[in-house]
């Protein structure tokens, strides 16, 4: 478990690090590819990537320096509220040619904006496990704040985790605040 | 695809009851060269999702090709290569709350790009 808990610390800190820069307009295009990058390593290939600048900083009128400004300011590190391990998943099709062995890891964790609303609260939920590139996020689901419910992170089933499997162990790290969420979290 | 527009709807739920409207702006980019095809970046895709490596075997690179040339000539639609979207949150004051750009880069199966 020690080991999906640093593979999720260093993640949470790389992926803040390329938001953070993703609108600094004192970070160039190169300098920030090489941030993406090291985010994009967490991810298996099949994952759709994410993290791209997509011209972020370049316009420079008074509306969007101040957005750009305000989203630095705003972007936080996620929580990392617990991890669950879980044995003999069901999965798609896809997932079943890249995960190695029968045990995934999801890993609950906050969103990376502070918003309006309590940011102590759960938002997605990373499966994590061993693939031939070595320990690699598979797949995630959203967390449904209104209804506490997970829901999926697309249609497509053959890149689903259908079913979690057996809970074998988990690791309570830090009780969220919002009350769904914090129901989710003593579920087990 | 589906998975950024998920993305962009949590973004402007996190602001409900703050946000009072947004601007949301759309740019396409296309594929500029429509006689390349990207095979291995397509065949890459098809192992993933193929059920096992027989099933991924059964396509040949020119099988391949003649399915992606056949779609081609029988559209006239260009081909998609990336899409970004802009989102500006408004509180209603219209003063500006929160930005938010989403990238979307994927390979075109049907296509080929």
């Amino acid at each position: 478990m020690q080991k999906i808990k640093t593979f999720c610390e260093n993640y949470i800190t790389d992926e803040f690090n390329c938001n953070v820069a993703k609108y600094d307009y004192n970070v160039t295009n190169r300098e920030y590819e090489i941030l993406e990058e090291k985010v994009y390593s967490y991810f298996d290939d099949s994952m759709s990537k994410g993290y791209g600048r997509a011209g972020a900083i370049d316009k420079k009128d008074d509306i969007y320096l101040k957005l750009s400004n305000k989203k630095i300011k705003n972007t936080r590190k996620r929580i990392l509220f617990q991890i669950k391990e879980f044995e003999d998943p069901t999965l798609g099709d896809a997932l079943k040619r890249i995960v190695k062995g029968n045990l995934i890891y999801r890993a609950d964790m906050s969103y990376e904006l502070q918003t309006p609303s309590e940011f102590s609260k759960f938002s997605r939920g990373y499966y994590i496990a061993d693939t031939d590139s070595g320990l690699k996020i598979i797949y995630f689901k959203r967390f449904d704040i209104k209804n506490g419910v997970w829901e999926h992170q697309h249609d497509w089933k053959p890149s689903q985790v259908l079913e979690d499997g057996n809970l074998i162990e988990v690791e309570k790290l830090q009780a969220p605040i919002e009350p769904n969420s914090l129901k989710e979290y003593n579920k087990d | 695809m589906l998975d950024k527009e998920y993305e962009m709807r949590d973004f402007v739920k996190e602001y409900e009851g703050q946000a009072d409207h947004f601007n949301m702006s759309a740019e396409v980019s296309y594929v500029e060269d429509e006689s390349i095809v990207e095979l291995e970046a397509i065949k890459a895709k098809l192992r993933e999702v193929a059920k096992d490596d027989e099933e991924t075997e059964m396509i040949s690179d020119a099988e391949l090709l003649q399915s992606i040339q056949a779609k081609l000539r029988a559209t006239n639609q260009k081909r998609v290569k990336g899409m970004k979207y802009e989102i500006i949150l408004f509180d209603n004051d219209n003063e500006p709350l929160e930005i938010g750009v989403f990238e979307i880069e994927e390979i075109d199966l049907l296509l080929g790009t």
